[in-house]
């Protein structure tokens, strides 16, 4: 009656449930219980890796991360039926966080051979396993921590974190199943694969055949090369989904001894893994990418490269980066795209007639751009000396503007609606020009001048004569500092939009609509954050541009940042991670990435760390009305 | 496990494992840690209670690693008892006369049985009983009485009442005649199949499972300071 009774409980705990009763018998039969009072450490990091997945039958745990600072964090809590110590056990170097039993606790234990098995032969359970923890362990609030090479080292990871179809050559080359060995391998030389996807008749992928046939097949056993690739090939096809991880990939691999796999999407052929693509999956680093960008000569060769980007972010959540590294590489490769952009610009066009100075502004001058976002971008050019010459600038820059505006269209990056871009003639113009749009916002803060200033004040030069762009900020952190009424106006502008909590510490909601039930994370939370660091940058007289940049200049020196900087910035951090986590899911599901949270699909930590983050926000915005009085009430 | 050759000054617990050492097999290091440990908890269904006329009607027995319990290695057997099955007993444990019948003779199993507890040290709740029911049938056979050191549930949780009386004086619980069912409804262990060999053998490895977790709290961390307090009478 043991046996039945363990049996019965598995059946109710997933991913156990989806197993055969034989199966289920197996694993009761290997399973040991242990019982851990409360308060106990069941297991410790950095101690010996444990040797088993441990399933709780009663009882509950809570589960912490101990950082390098030495900061315990709490990751989260589980209960019955909840399993722990998964990671730990297949990454076997050592334990990688600390379980503390909350209350009396009983486990099932089962051991790791028989935990690797199950991964290896039961694909509901490698399924559930690897989503359902992969996703809870490496893509919530805290993974910042693990960035260290926590879970797996290099490779490994990337295995468990990277899809196939993500990794795998799109490229496919198929050829029909009555076509002649010789023939065959014409395709493949010319075309420079080592395999080949056979088709039937129908058109429906029967076979494969790879370079191996063809040493194997054919030329160690002197095969007629007039035949029939069909009598050679390597059929039935094995396959592997591409949602599916490379982890899923690698053992089907191992298992069927075979270097090439065909991945499906919807049934369809999608491109083929081989195992020289998992060995390039190193070569995902945005350095590898930073390289292909350097190599590219036209935009033809340029706009593949760029629109791997959103790639390299998935990879980098998935390894665990802290937010602001990952928007601080993003700005990198964006920067180096439209500098490539920019000299092959330069090339079709000639060389400018006038010094002159790209720069970005919005989210891109703050390097805060998470998926490609629109162009905010703008020319500035040293003043011309002569009517001649101001009409040769015009006539340059012009179509010389309008050429890149294509260009990062075609490598991605969609126009401005708001058409703040260096092909409208507004924002391509001398220095003198731009200095009195700023002197005349300063100056009239028109809600259209204070707007305008939000967005154009976080510039900064991406190529060309940066010379120009540091003058204009000098001329900006000059004029700005003394102009009381204009810094009211961004104040009022900063605490205008407030959080969505509600009096009660509940989320405020639309109440219908297409986003029921959700509310706009960057509206509400991370513009308001970007608002009281451009103020407070702008009252300090600080230069920096990026939100968290502008946090550290200002520290010692602003009172607000004094007050509440670390707090600032862990919110900062963690709303922008959430926002990154959102829109990429998004992605993955094919659909466009948007801003709107629903906190009803949050982790029970989530929700509270973002209340925490929208406390935060409050109060300070509460504190700038205070500071400027009745003058800013809404 | 490894023998050792016991220093002979020791007292009562050397000359426990100098028996023990002496018989082939089973061999325990006396400061082995309680985790290390391999045990065998136990229970026998009796047709009665007097060791003369009743005997064994059944054997359930559990392995435990340590604090660990080994849910698929278990031991279940039903035995024909010597005398009757006494009709009013069927009730208790569930076996009836016409089973017990046709199940085989203690002899049957008992080569089974020594192998599944050899080079364990056995648990047992009142196992006193138990051993004197078993080593009784050993004889009968004429074999040598078990050799393992045994430890005693009941007499371990009693040791721990008293630890924890001391630490406060106004505790009212009294533990000495706690009955199996009461002392598993204490630990919060269900009690769904009483007086099934087997299933009892269960419960008091899961009792036992947190007496040592509370016993590790008193300073019981080898199995030589669990046979001290915990050895039955």
């Amino acid at each position: 009656m043991i046996i039945p009774e363990v049996m019965e409980f598995l059946r109710g705990t997933p991913p156990f449930q989806f197993l055969a009763d034989e199966a289920l018998q197996q694993i009761a039969l290997s399973l040991s219980m242990e019982f851990y009072p409360k308060d106990s450490i069941i297991l410790r990091q950095d101690s010996k890796p444990n040797a088993y997945l441990r399933i709780i039958k009663k009882g509950a745990v809570k589960v912490l991360i101990q950082s390098e600072q030495g900061e315990e964090v709490l990751v989260d809590y589980r209960g019955e039926r909840d399993t722990f110590g998964l990671w730990s056990l297949i990454g076997t170097d050592r334990q990688r966080t600390t379980v503390v039993a909350v209350e009396d606790t009983i486990c099932y234990l089962l051991n790791r051979e028989k935990v690797l098995e199950l991964l290896d032969t039961s694909a509901p359970f490698t399924e559930f396993f690897l989503k359902s923890h992969l996703s809870r362990y490496l893509d919530r609030t805290y993974s910042e921590m693990l960035s260290k090479s926590m879970f797996f080292g290099g490779t490994d990871r990337l295995l468990f974190a990277s899809q196939v179809g993500d990794v795998a050559t799109r490229e496919i080359v198929s050829a029909p199943e009555t076509v002649s060995i010789q023939n065959a391998a014409a395709i493949m030389a010319e075309e420079r694969v080592s395999s080949l996807i056979i088709l039937d008749s129908a058109g429906h992928p029967s076979g494969i055949l790879t370079d191996r046939d063809l040493r194997e097949k054919v030329v160690a056993r002197g095969k007629d090369v007039r035949l029939p690739v069909e009598h050679v090939m390597s059929s039935p096809l094995i396959t592997v989904e591409s949602r599916d991880y490379c982890f899923d990939a690698v053992l089907k691999m191992i298992r069927s001894n075979i270097h090439h796999i065909v991945v499906l999407r919807e049934g369809q052929v999608h491109g083929v893994l081989t195992n020289h693509d998992l060995m390039m999956l190193q070569g995902a680093s945005p350095l590898t990418f930073a390289k292909d960008i350097e190599s590219q000569q036209t935009i033809d060769g340029l706009m593949p490269v760029s629109n791997r980007v959103n790639k390299v972010i998935g990879l980098l959540l998935k390894e665990g980066a802290k937010a602001s590294n990952i928007t601080r590489i993003i700005s990198e490769l964006n920067d180096r795209i439209v500098t490539k952009v920019l000299s092959i610009a330069e090339k079709e066009h000639g060389p400018a007639p006038l010094p002159y100075c790209w720069f970005v502004f919005g989210s891109e001058g703050r390097k805060e751009q998470t998926f490609r976002t629109d162009q905010d971008n703008a020319i500035i050019y040293a003043d011309p000396a002569s009517e001649a010459e101001a009409r040769a600038a015009r006539e340059y820059f012009g179509p010389f503007a309008s050429f890149v505006k294509d260009a990062l269209l075609r490598c991605g990056f969609a126009s401005c609606p708001g058409n703040y871009m260096a092909s409208n003639p507004q924002w391509c113009q001398p220095y003198e020009t731009w200095a009195r749009y700023f002197t005349q916002w300063i100056h009239t803060p028109t809600p259209e001048a204070v707007l305008a200033s939000a967005i154009f004040f976080d510039f900064r030069p991406v190529y060309g004569e940066t010379g120009l762009a540091s003058r204009l900020r000098s001329h900006l952190t000059a004029s700005v500092k003394t102009q009381d009424m204009f810094l009211a106006f961004m104040a009022r502008m900063t605490v205008q939009t407030r959080p969505p909590l509600g009096f009660f510490r509940t989320f405020v909601v639309e109440k219908g609509g297409e986003h029921k039930n959700e509310f706009n994370l960057k509206f509400r939370c991370i513009a308001p954050l970007v608002d009281i660091l451009r103020l407070a940058s702008l009252e300090t007289g600080i230069e920096e541009t990026s939100t968290l940049d502008r946090l550290d200049a200002l520290r010692g020196k602003h009172r607000l940042v004094n007050e509440y900087g670390d707090e600032i910035r862990h919110a900062f951090e963690f709303v922008s991670l959430l926002r990154i986590h959102h829109q990429l899911e998004q992605i993955e599901e094919g659909i466009d990435p948007d801003n709107f949270i629903n906190p009803d699909s949050l982790s029970h930590l989530e929700r509270n760390t973002l209340k925490e983050s929208c406390q935060l926000i409050s109060q300070v915005q509460d504190s700038i009305q205070n500071q400027y009085g009745p003058a800013i009430r809404i | 496990m490894t023998t050792v050759t016991m220093p002979e000054e020791k007292g009562f617990i050397n000359r426990l494992f100098r028996g023990a050492g002496r018989a082939k097999a089973p061999a325990f290091r006396r400061d082995t840690d309680v985790a290390e440990v391999e045990f065998v908890v136990i229970d026998t269904e009796l047709t009665g209670l007097r060791p003369r006329t009743d005997s064994v009607l059944s054997v359930g027995a559990i392995h435990m690693t340590g604090t660990r319990i080994e849910l698929g290695q278990s031991f279940y057997r039903v035995v024909r008892p010597r005398g009757e099955v006494p009709g009013t007993s069927v009730v208790i444990h569930g076996i009836t006369p016409t089973e017990a019948d046709a199940a085989p003779s203690f002899e049957v199993l008992l080569p089974e049985f020594l192998a599944f507890c050899e080079g364990r040290v056995i648990v047992g709740y009142c196992v006193n009983i138990d051993m004197v029911f078993l080593n009784g049938e050993f004889r009968r056979l004429g074999r040598r009485r078990l050799r393992n050191p045994v430890i005693d549930t009941l007499k371990l949780y009693t040791w721990i009442r008293r630890k924890q009386r001391d630490a406060c004086a106004f505790d009212n619980g009294c533990g000495e005649d706690m009955g199996l069912t009461e002392l598993a409804e204490k630990f919060g262990i269900p009690t769904a199949h009483m007086h099934n060999a087997l299933s009892d053998a269960y419960i008091t490895a899961q009792i036992f499972q947190q007496l040592l977790a509370l016993a590790s709290g008193y300073g019981i961390h080898r199995v030589e300071d669990l046979l001290l307090v915990a050895r039955p009478d």
